[in-house]
């Protein structure tokens, strides 16, 4: 049938004739009522949002205290809840967010209230804002916190096991049960022809192995008796050293690791292959701090911001990004307030740099050459800490009055390649837990000497030292002030501003870094660099210096051992990624000829996971069988994360691929089942924050809602699997204490218990609070919550604190608990280290030269040596956006009003230069990628660098339809106004916001490394992905 | 202002005609296949028995199935694939950004108290949402005649008639040509050709 094309002629009239047949369909207008309001009254009325008209108290019994986790800060939040009981799908609706009044992080600067308060009091607040400059009806959280409603009420939260149909990335699936899902994933799918995980997993203890292999090269077992004996064990029995079959079962998480990698992973299937994000957040500043703190257990530097006078601050932006702005924001400006001195080293205007006395916009990549120059400047005109320096040991620091003493004055040995430090035992003097240092004139064990000579070049028994101070001045005294300036873009008159500030100040000044200088491929000689800086001073410990300390209650030891596995399994061979693993040492070395070897290997670094997917791509060192990824985005969070998308495609390099997904996002498209997780307000969790409060603090993640009911949290999924495999970890006697875990509360609530009864155990909750938390929980959790059933997670005697502190949302210290006398109470109190030898002692896997243990001045370089040569004439970084802490909060158009693209920032000169206007449709191009956006000129940014956001450029995750059982889910689309009556969950309407595949991912553009051809440039120290430089050419559209 | 009241007078009934149109054609683009193939089914078979292309549609959509006709829109309108004809003004005046053409178009829709599109999730420049925005002023219209508030009446009538030259007569040819280059038959195409020739018509007689 067809309509007549031969009516052009047909007049108005005839068309409104044959309308009549509508009226006999009489269609429903959608326009009932009120129509035209505006024409007819005159004014703008907005009663459709409800703003302004709509107020609703709430009791005690609609709030819960937990975790927020929209960013990695995961403060601690109030929840106000309203209850749904029966009568939806959803248990209750948030109705909002704010933060937790008994923790410090959302309290600042007045202070958290007294722990002991009853929860009935802290739940409703209180008090006059007017009267007390306060009220207490919650404490602070950020946009990003408040928003998170809208990623558990995300309308395209995926609802059950999802399976595809079709080839991988079709965009087509099937809706299964979950017993399908677990069949098919132990036992494999005939029709996908996916294997399971019973077919792919096989361990075998690495002593037998290695014994017998042992037996193979003495010539005592042939090679054909060893292939007999483990060919179905082992990946490959020409190389053992790969490890058993199940480390080709790989996880790449975002959370939960404890749980995940420790009790699932390694103990459980025996696998070393669990990644998590590090890889691709600045991994190269943890292993720059471990490399720079004796003993490895600092991974991170702060400042005691409340005490501090002044502050150098490389490459962060405290008051939007680091470890959220909800603390760090008051905090710092209310120090400039007071008059602490602030310096922010970044290429462009941040918000802190907004903030600073001064802004240095250095060249990106070069923070480790500036700080060498701070060290030269300060060592020339001897403004370091020499008294502090001379301390060799703990006993001469003491002495001193000083927390902390440095390695300065101990020597290394520069007559061994590997160039250790020397030890007591190489001279006779005693054993080899002894360094050496010069006193006197005469060597002598470090922990026996008073003093230390801070300056050695000499040999000792024919052995050629130096101490770890002298290699340190050498390195700085390398370049003269101008080369830096030349180096870094910045000013030798700054230069020697900013040292003679530095040292102006005593102990309460800082130079405090996070990942900016760290996500390079110098980025671990920029850390340590820039920790050498407070070495100088010697401010750790110190009040007003530099904060040390992980302060938190022990959370999986003390009343559970929660991460040991009664017979679990002890997981070995060499990671995919060959992170910590030495090549010299490998099977390969021999097999692939030496250097260079196929791909790079991390021997100083514990985090390469941006290497996990082009390795399997690659097939080395072994092939991938599984791949489940969980939290994490491997697309548009990695660096070049485009070229894993044929990896993931591709069954053969990936025979198994699972994704445990809050909604279908860009990595998950790709997969063969897709299994709904909860959202962090639906489930149990712990993280807590890194050690950057004075005070001691553990805060706990519980559910408050569930809004999704075939969701299931990832540790309840893989405690099923793992119990269909008879694996340890899971199931009957997982505890040490012979105890069960069925549920991920089984876990959660015993590290509650540790919590609660660490030091002096908290007190037990009273009958009413208990009754309080009992009604809370049902009216938020509904089905969910079977009080008996958490009440047997833990023991009799234990649950009356337990509730105690899950009524307060964690454990809390109180804010004058943080000093003591001139120092902070809680304190690194150990060595600090300007040697690293371990760094010292590894070598490049292409070239074979040993690292650095001093940090030196690196240009940026492609991963085989070759300095990164592009001819593009601008250098691009990028930065994470104020109200979008990751990928994943896109889902809230509450934030994507806020801002709903990425424009490149660019100085007016260079701007000029291409004919561009502010807001002028550009293309940027790299060597490797090209993409469109618009142009932001401004004078925020150093001439001849450009640099954007990263948190954009979705092209799933709700941006684009899939069809799931032949049913479109359509997109988010443009515009819309956020409901103010959350009386829809599921829905998404909002006027202002974007749709979610605005702006481009900036991690695209960044550079194929040439080496490796299938991921960009990273740091071969610290193993983190260089994603905060690449160079590019910006052109008009 | 008697002729005013003497020419609305006669005009009611076309009014009522083109607002049933309006209403009919904005349902179809936004999919609405339920409730049309259902409203179908009552209408009396003397009166689908017409010669008037209308007539022609409501058969197509009594007898073509919901499914085929579901599957016809998620692939012509929905579904960013190979037979995606993008239904949005924006795509097909190239001249101006879509953020251009979105202020243009809201502009209208704010003068007028139009939030339709936001209940509906919808961009603002979706075909569905511009022949519903004129559903919306007729109606409105055919309310003030009522009240007889004639020069509000007018007003929405000078909002029409902008609306339909400054943006629907505008694109929706050029739209109506891709769905004819993409889809050789069916009901989504013949109702597109409809709805083209029509918003001419309405045109050249307002």
């Amino acid at each position: 049938m067809s309509l007549r094309q031969t009516d052009k002629k047909i007049s108005r009239r005839s068309f409104l004739k044959g309308a009549g047949i509508l009226s006999a369909m009489a269609l429903a207008s959608p326009f009932f009522t009120s129509p035209l309001r505006q024409l007819k009254e005159g004014v703008w009325v907005d009663k459709d949002h409800g703003i302004g008209t709509s107020f609703e108290d709430y009791t005690a019994q609609d709030v819960l205290f937990t975790t927020c986790e929209q960013c990695n800060t995961h403060c601690t939040i109030k929840a106000l809840i309203k209850p749904q009981g029966q009568s939806g799908a959803y248990t209750s609706i948030v109705r909002k967010i704010a933060g937790n009044p008994y923790s410090p992080l959302n309290m600042v600067p007045y202070g958290q209230i007294d722990y002991r308060t009853k929860i009935q009091e802290a739940a409703l607040g209180g008090g006059s804002v007017a009267v007390l400059g306060r009220g207490f009806r919650g404490g602070r959280t950020c946009l990003k916190g408040q928003a998170g409603i809208q990623t558990t009420y995300d309308a395209f939260r995926v609802r059950t096991p999802l399976k595809r149909v079709g080839p991988r990335g079709s965009g087509e699936w099937e809706t299964i049960s979950w017993e399908q899902a677990y069949d098919e994933i132990v036992n494999g799918s005939p029709d996908l022809k996916t294997p399971g995980l019973k077919e792919l997993w096989a361990f075998v203890p690495e002593e037998d192995v290695m014994a017998d292999w042992e037996k193979v090269k003495a010539g005592d077992l042939t090679q054909e008796a060893f292939d007999r004996k483990y060919k179905d064990v082992l990946i490959d029995t020409k190389h053992p050293d790969f490890g058993p079959k199940a480390n080709q079962i790989a996880c790449l998480g975002g959370d939960r690791r404890d749980f995940m990698r420790t009790r699932i992973w390694e103990q459980g299937f025996g696998s070393v292959n669990f990644d998590d994000h590090g890889g691709i957040c600045g991994v190269s500043s943890v292993i720059g701090n471990q490399g720079s703190f004796e003993g490895g257990e600092k991974r991170r530097t702060y400042a005691d911001i409340d005490h501090c006078e002044y502050m150098l601050v490389f490459g962060t932006n405290p008051l939007v990004a680091n470890k959220g702005p909800t603390w760090l924001t008051p905090k710092i400006t209310n120090a400039i307030e007071r008059g602490m001195k602030m310096a922010v080293i970044d290429s462009r205007l941040s918000k802190s740099a907004e903030k600073a006395e001064t802004w240095v916009p250095i060249i990106p990549g070069t923070d480790g050459a500036l700080a060498l120059a701070i060290g030269r400047w300060i060592i020339e005109n001897k403004r370091y800490d020499q008294r502090y320096l001379t301390n060799p040991n703990v006993q001469a620091a003491e002495a001193d009055g000083e927390p902390t003493w440095s390695d300065a004055t101990h020597l290394v040995n520069m007559s061994d390649e590997r160039r250790p430090k020397l030890r007591a035992s190489d001279l006779g003097l005693g054993d080899e837990e002894q360094f050496v240092v010069i006193e006197n004139g005469k060597a002598v064990p470090h922990d026996q000497a008073e003093k230390g000579t801070l300056e050695v070049d000499t040999t000792i028994d024919g052995i050629r030292v130096k101490s770890a101070f002298t290699l340190y001045k050498e390195a700085v005294m390398a370049r003269r002030l101008e080369e830096y300036a030349d180096i870094t873009g910045v000013d030798v008159d700054l230069i020697v501003t900013l040292a003679r500030e530095f040292t102006s100040h005593g102990k309460k000044a800082v130079a405090w870094a996070y990942r900016g200088p760290a996500m390079h491929t110098n980025g671990y000689y920029n850390t340590r660099a820039i920790n050498l800086l407070n070495h100088l001073l010697g401010n750790y410990d110190w009040k007003g210096g530099s904060l040390s300390s992980g302060a938190k209650f022990h959370m999986f030891e003390g009343r559970y051992d929660l991460l040991t596995v009664p017979n679990g399994h002890q997981p070995w061979g060499i990671p995919i990624t060959r992170k910590k693993s030495n090549y010299e040492e490998s099977t390969l070395f021999e097999r692939d000829g030496g250097y260079p070897a196929l791909r790079p290997w991390f021997p100083t670094s514990g985090n390469s996971s941006h290497e996990l997917i082009p390795s399997a791509d690659a097939a080395y060192p072994y092939p991938l069988k599984a791949l489940f990824i969980y939290r994490i985005n491997p697309i548009l969070s990695m660096p070049a994360g485009y070229k894993n998308i044929d990896t993931l495609k591709d069954p053969k390099k990936i025979p198994l691929l699972v994704s445990l997904d809050v909604t279908i996002s860009e990595g998950a498209q790709y997969a063969d089942y897709i299994f709904p997780d909860l959202t962090y307000l639906e489930r149990w969790g712990q993280e807590t924050i890194y050690p950057n409060q004075p005070l001691k603090l553990s805060s706990v993640m519980q559910p408050v809602t569930r809004v999704v009911p075939e969701a299931r949290a990832v540790e309840d999924v893989f405690i099923d699997l793992l119990k269909k495999m008879n694996l340890p970890g899971v199931g009957k006697r997982a505890f040490v204490d012979g105890s069960s875990l069925d549920r991920a509360e089984d876990f959660y609530l015993k590290m509650v218990a540790n919590i609660a009864y660490d030091e002096t155990p908290v007190p037990d909750v009273d009958a009413e609070e208990e009754d309080l938390f009992i009604e809370a929980r049902k009216r938020a959790l509904d089905r969910y919550f079977d009080v008996e059933r958490w009440k047997k997670a833990v023991k009799p005697e234990e649950w009356p604190k337990v509730v105690y502190v899950l009524n307060r949302g964690g454990r809390f210290e109180a804010a004058t608990e943080g000093y003591e006398k001139d120092y902070l109470k809680y304190r690194f109190g150990g060595q600090t280290n300007f040697y690293d030898e371990n760094v010292a002692g590894a070598k490049h896997s292409f070239s074979g030269e040993y690292f650095s243990g001093i940090p030196i001045v690196e240009p940026i370089k492609q991963y085989d040596g070759e300095l990164y040569d592009s001819r593009l004439p601008l250098i691009m970084t990028n930065w994470k956006a104020r109200h979008l802490g990751t990928h994943r909060n896109i889902a809230s158009p509450w934030l994507r009003e806020i801002r709903s693209t990425n424009p490149v920032w660019m100085n007016p000169k260079d701007a000029e230069r291409r004919g561009l206007k502010n807001g002028d449709a550009i293309e940027i191009r790299s060597d490797s990628y090209k993409v469109k956006g618009v142009v932001a000129v401004t004078e925020g940014i150093r001439p001849g660098v450009v640099g954007c956001s990263y948190n954009f450029g979705h092209f799933a995750y709700g941006s684009k339809p899939q069809q799931i059982d032949g049913n479109w889910t359509g997109a988010a689309k443009r515009y819309g106004h956020t409901s103010f009556e959350f009386s829809k969950p599921f829905q998404e309407t909002r006027l202002y916001a974007d749709r979610r595949d605005t702006g481009f991912s900036a991690n695209d553009l960044l550079d194929i490394d040439a080496s490796l051809e299938n991921n960009a440039m990273f740091d071969p120290i610290g193993g983190a992905a260089a994603q905060l430089y690449t160079r590019v050419e910006v052109t008009k559209r | 202002m008697i002729t005013c009241l003497y020419e609305h007078e006669e005009n009611r009934s076309v009014l009522q005609a083109r607002n049933d149109i309006y209403l009919f054609l904005a349902k179809v683009f936004l999919g609405e296949f339920s409730e049309l193939a259902h409203a179908a089914q009552s209408v009396p078979i003397v009166l689908e028995g017409g010669d008037t292309d209308l007539a022609l549609l409501i058969r197509h959509l009594k007898k073509t199935p919901l499914k085929e006709l579901k599957l016809q829109y998620d692939n012509l309108l929905v579904v960013p694939g190979p037979y995606f004809v993008p239904p949005f003004e924006h795509y097909y005046r190239p001249a101006m950004t879509a953020e251009e053409v979105e202020q243009r178009i809201r502009h209208h829709y704010c003068e007028s108290g139009y939030h339709f599109p936001v209940e509906r999730l919808e961009r603002h420049d979706h075909i569905g949402c511009e022949l519903a925005f004129m559903h919306f002023l007729i109606t409105g219209e055919l309310h003030f005649l009522r009240q007889k508030q004639y020069a509000q009446a007018e007003q929405v009538r000078g909002i029409q008639r902008r609306f339909l030259s400054e943006h629907l007569l505008q694109w929706v040819a050029l739209f109506e040509k891709r769905m004819s280059q993409t889809i050789v038959r069916g009901f989504m195409r013949d109702a597109t050709s409809y709805m083209c020739r029509f918003i001419e018509r309405d045109v050249d007689g307002m």
